[in-house]
Order: C-alpha cells, then structure tokens, then sequence
C-alpha cells in the first residue's frame, strides 16, 4: 500500500558563509491518511526544515535540497516526487493538495488584507470559486471551525481577532480547498494552554471527519501525546527513533528519547521525582561531530558511535505477522524503531 | 476619518504659530539691516524708510501688528525690496510655479524610483538588483548642481531636443523635472527595495507562498502595501524637501519659482518676504506629513486614529 506521504532519505542543506549547515541530514518518514504523524525535536533539529522542504518552501539560495526523495500520493494516484516536480506543479499543489499551518498566528496572516480576501483568494486559485460562492463557502468554514459570529468576522482585519481566533482562521484557510495533507508547524506554542486544547481538538476532528494526513511538528511532548497516532523524534537534522506514539512514551529506546521524558514534568508524577536536564548542548549544524550527533551528549556512548551513524534498528513490529524481523527487513507501518548503537534496553533506560 | 483629517489639521495652527514667531523674530535678530549700503544714505531717507516699513518700533509691536494682519487679512507685510509689491503677491506668483514643478518632480521620481526598487528587491543578489542599486548610489551621490548642467549639455546643447532654460511650454518642463526627480527617485528606490525584503521575509509572506499563489500575485497582492510604507512615509518631507532643494534647480533652468525668491530674500534682508516663504514652507510640510498620516490609514488598517 502506498502512504499519503513518503520522505525518503531527504537532505536539505543550507550553503553559508560560515559554511554547509546540514539542516537535515537524511530523513525518512511517512504519513498514511486519517493518521497524525508528530514530529519532536528541539529548535534547529531540523523538523520545519524538513516540513518546508515538503511544500518546496526552502528559501533558495542558501538552502537547497541535496538528496532523497519526497513522494506524494494525490487521491491515491501514483507517486509524485515532490523534490523534481516544477513550481509550477508546486503552485497548484500548495493550498490546495497540501496545506500548511504555521506556529505565529499573529505574523502568519497578512495584517494588509482582510481575513475575507485571504480566504477567498485559495478558493478563486484552486477551486475557480468567485463571489458569492467563494464568501459562502469561506464563511462555512470559518463557522466549521468555530469562530462565532462568522459572517461579521468575515470582513475583519487579523489584528481585531484574539490570538486563538487567529489560529482558527489560519487552520480555516488551510482546510478550504480540502488537502490531503495538512502540515501543522507549532500550531499551538504561541498559545495559551486552554486556546491549545482547543485547537488540537479541531486538528483532531479534521483528521476523523475527512482524513486528512497529519504532520504534527513541535517541540511540546504533551501536545504529540495528545494527539499523535505515531512520532518521530529528531535530533540534529537526523531521525533518532520513530514509532507508535504510545510506544515512544512507555517504552524508549534512544537515549535522547528517554532523557526527553524524563526532563518533563508530569501531572501524575510522584513529587519527590526531580527532572533531569540532557547535559550539554545541540551541536552547530555546520560543525556535526562524526558519527551519531547525539554522542558528545550521550551517557551510553559506545567506541561504535563515533565511527558511523547507526542504522535503522527494529525494536517492535506494528504487525504481529511479521515479528520475526531477520526474515523481513522492511519497515512496517507500525514498527517502532530506533538508531542507535547501544542495543541493551536497560542499559539506555537506567542511564 | 473626515473628523480625523479636521483634527489633524488643526494640530497644525499652533506649530505654524511658533514657526511665524521664529522666523519673525530671527531674520531680525540677524546684523544688518535691508536698506543697509555701501555707500551713506542720507539720514532723513533712512528715517523716511523705517518709518515706512516701521523698522523703528520696538520688535514686539511689529510682531504685534504682523501677526494681527497676517490672521485677520491675510496680509504678510509688503516687500522691502520689490517695491510696492506685498509678499502674498509674490508667493502667489511663484508658489504655483514651484509646486507644479514639485508635484511633477515627485511623481517622476515615484514613478521610477519604486518599481527599481521592487525589482531589486525581489531579484535580490541579482545582476538587475546590482545594476538599480548602483544606479540608485550614483543618483543619490550626484548633486543636483552636477546634473543639471549634464542634462543641459546633452539634451539641450549637443542633441538640440529640449530647451535650455525658462518656463514656458511642457518642453521646458523636462530637464528640471528630470533634474529634480532623479536624487529623490533614487533615495526611494532604496527606500522602496528595504521595504520590500522585509516583507518578503516576513511570516504572511511565506502563508502566501504556501497557499500556492504565484509570485507575481505575492508581489502585488501581499507584499506591496507593506513594503510601499517607507517610501510613503518619505514623501511627505520628501516633497517640502523638493520643494526647498529646487533652488538649485530654479536657479539653473532660470524659472522664476519661490525658493530663488528665498535665497534672495535672505540675502537681501527682505524680512517680510523670508519669514512669509518660511512660513508658507513650514505649512506646506506640515501639511504633506498630515496626508502623510492620512495616507497611512488607508495602507495599513492597523493604525488607529481615533486616539
């Protein structure tokens, strides 16, 4: 079965004075419909540079896509190659196909135009809907996600909306045309902790009502817990382990993972729990230590970690039928795996 | 929005009323006098002048009698040079002069100095970028005096198209036009090309990118209202500016406009007509930021005017 979404090997690389900044150093993931992909990583590890790369949103110079592939599967046709495609095909892709949220709901929406005109402009492009019908249809959605009052709001400007109305605009405008893919960049961390519940909600109704495919990228554990189907975490431009949400939260593999985890606080935590920092810091992106990025930082490190980045290990098969993973190498849809040197779970999890 | 321009009209009685009260006094303050010669007047022709112009009264009864006549009758005083013409006829004789060169100047330089700037800024690290900001440099570091003379070298003197100088037909309109314009349009281009990258960099830009519209719709659709605010936000001193900078330019092409008349007045000691050009100058700033602030209501819908 082909998946909504398949990013094959992707690197996108930024060409600087101060030298080649590997944004994202080869990355491969996939998103199937009706299924939130999260996507977790600090700032800089490269996880709206890879979502950018998706919509070819990379300024370029200095960025560019060196390698991979990205492969969209539009109403279930073949295949596309996003990477080769022309911008042109691109313009006709963006807004309508896939559609993007961005975290600032107060920059993200142009404060010149009326929310009317930024809504009906998607519709005149994709859907040749003009008028009326292009304002019935705009004010439908705004109703679908919630704004009330819609048709007063309709002709407002962004700066008279409160910060999670404006989010809610920005999610409207990216579900007018119906995408198959919907990528949400920190949709919720420029907003209050009751506007986020709320707009993860609305992200979550989108993905059962018209299964859309989604690509959750943020730096909050808790938003993904919340909503993802399964995750991806990202350190330093690579993917260090990626499974089944709810595997990723009980069962980590990867010492960053599992120092994630534990610098979180948790409501049900025992009080006397004290959090634990990661030591150190992300590595410069122009400077990558050799081997796994993650190593200067890593307790478990091994002699093996400075020689190579680990290949892709299986630690859990989504398909029972296919537990014996010597025998069948590719990756299943819910496998849960993890790159990293250290093999001994224990080890990883007591460190 | 018609209460606000009233209001912001308004604002601008009592800074035109320091302006008149600065000049007054100073061009008065200044040594000299404007039936000061060389040679000796007699001493009853001098008593006879300054009575006439009433120099002899103490400065604050001449103030006085300004100010009272300027607001009740419109009159600012007669000149103390031309004789029997008062200073509202002059300025009425060369101030429509000034401004129709003015408004021209300014449209020509907007005309030219911000599509450059667009260009550059959305082929920016281009060679088009490079070639209009190296234009832009050279407009901005040329003086007006250089130029004049080149543009009548070449187009009047060696290629015979256009006259030489005076105000006549269209055709002696060109080269001061273009004389004026090109230092202003190259300031805007710059002006126009920062405005314009940081948009383009800006957050609702890159929506507009994702929503799948091409360029030329971000361009003029999203980007250039925002962009445009600088450039805007220059005209207004940007035209008093053209205004008072066309000296040069009048002087040169010999068109008898209002800042000629100024230079002399100054040198002349003509008190009534400097502080009546100086005034009608500080208005017609005043004036231009207030549609300056006007104009920015309509671009941005944020500002808010009711304060």
């Amino acid at each position: 079965m082909t998946h909504l979404l398949e990013v094959k090997g992707l690197k996108t690389h930024f060409f600087t004075e101060e030298g080649v900044v590997r944004a994202v150093d080869g990355v491969s993931y996939h998103v199937s419909r009706g299924e939130v992909l999260g996507i977790v990583g600090e700032s800089g590890s490269g996880k709206s540079v890879s979502s950018l790369s998706t919509m070819r949103l990379i300024p370029e110079p200095p960025g560019r896509i060196v390698a991979g592939e990205i492969l969209f599967s539009s109403k279930g046709g073949p295949p596309k190659d996003l990477v080769r495609a022309s911008e042109r095909e691109m313009q006709s892709i963006r807004g309508d196909r896939i559609a993007m949220i961005f975290q600032d709901p107060m920059t993200s929406l142009n404060p010149y135009l009326r929310i009317s005109r930024q809504l009906t402009e998607v519709l005149e492009l994709h859907k040749n809907m003009k008028g009326s019908e292009a304002r019935a249809r705009g004010i439908e959605m705004l109703t679908s996600v919630g704004i009330p009052d819609p048709s007063r709001r309709f002709d407002d400007y962004p700066h008279q909306l409160s910060g999670g109305m404006r989010q809610r605009v920005m999610i409207a405008m990216a579900l007018l045309c119906d995408p198959e893919l919907l990528i949400a960049d920190e949709p919720t961390t420029a907003l209050d902790v009751t506007i986020q519940a709320q707009i993860l909600e609305l992200i979550a109704e989108r993905r059962d009502l018209s299964k859309v495919g989604v690509v959750l990228i943020t730096h909050d554990l808790g938003v993904v817990a919340r909503l993802a189907d399964r995750v991806a975490v990202m350190y330093a431009g690579r993917i260090v382990e990626q499974g089944p949400a709810q595997r990723i939260f009980e069962d980590p593999r990867h010492p960053y993972t599992v120092g994630l985890a534990r610098s979180i606080p948790r409501l049900d935590d025992d009080r006397s729990r004290r959090l634990v920092p990661i030591q150190g810091m992300p590595p410069s992106l122009s400077k990558l230590p050799s081997g796994c990025p993650f190593r200067p930082r890593c307790k478990n490190a091994l002699p093996a970690c400075a020689e190579s980045f680990p290949a892709e290990r299986v630690v859990a098969r989504g398909d029972e039928t296919r537990a014996d993973a010597s025998r069948d190498p590719a990756i299943g849809v819910g496998d849960h795996v993890v790159f990293c040197h250290e093999e001994d779970k224990d080890k990883v999890q007591a460190s | 929005m018609l209460a606000f321009i009233v209001r912001r009209l308004l604002t601008i009685i009592p800074t035109l009323f320091l302006v008149a009260t600065f000049v007054f006094v100073l061009v008065r303050l200044a040594p000299g006098g404007p039936f000061d010669t060389e040679r000796e007047v007699p001493a009853e022709v001098k008593a006879a002048l300054d009575a006439k112009f009433r120099l002899s009264d103490p400065i604050s009864v001449q103030y006085k009698d300004w100010l009272v006549g300027a607001v009740t009758t419109g009159s600012l005083g007669p000149s103390m040079k031309y004789h029997n013409r008062t200073v509202e006829e002059l300025i009425g004789m060369t101030l429509p002069v000034s401004m129709e060169l003015g408004l021209w100047a300014m449209l020509v330089a907007v005309a030219i100095g911000a599509p450059l700037g667009v260009l550059g800024a959305v082929r920016q690290n281009t060679w088009k970028d490079s070639v209009a900001m190296a234009a832009a440099m050279l407009g901005i570091s040329v003086p007006r005096f250089v130029l004049a003379p080149l543009l009548v070298l070449v187009f009047a003197l060696k290629l015979y198209w256009l006259p030489v100088a005076r105000w006549e037909s269209w055709r002696h309109l060109v080269l001061p036009v273009i004389c004026a314009a090109l230092p202003m349009a190259a300031y805007i281009a710059r002006l126009a090309r920062a405005g314009m990258l940081e948009v383009i960099r800006s957050d609702f830009v890159r929506t507009a990118r994702a929503k799948g519209l091409s360029e030329r719709v971000i361009i003029t659709r999203h980007a250039l209202k925002g962009g445009m605010l600088p450039v805007v936000s220059f005209l207004g001193p940007g035209f008093a500016g053209l205004l008072v900078g066309s000296l040069v330019v009048e002087k040169i092409f010999d068109i008898p406009g209002m800042g000629r008349y100024l230079v002399e007045s100054v040198l002349n000691k003509d008190y009534n007509l400097t502080a009546g050009i100086a005034l009608v100058y500080g208005g017609l700033l005043m004036v231009s930021n207030a549609a300056v602030d006007v104009a920015y209501k309509f671009l941005d819908p944020r500002v808010e005017l009711d304060r």
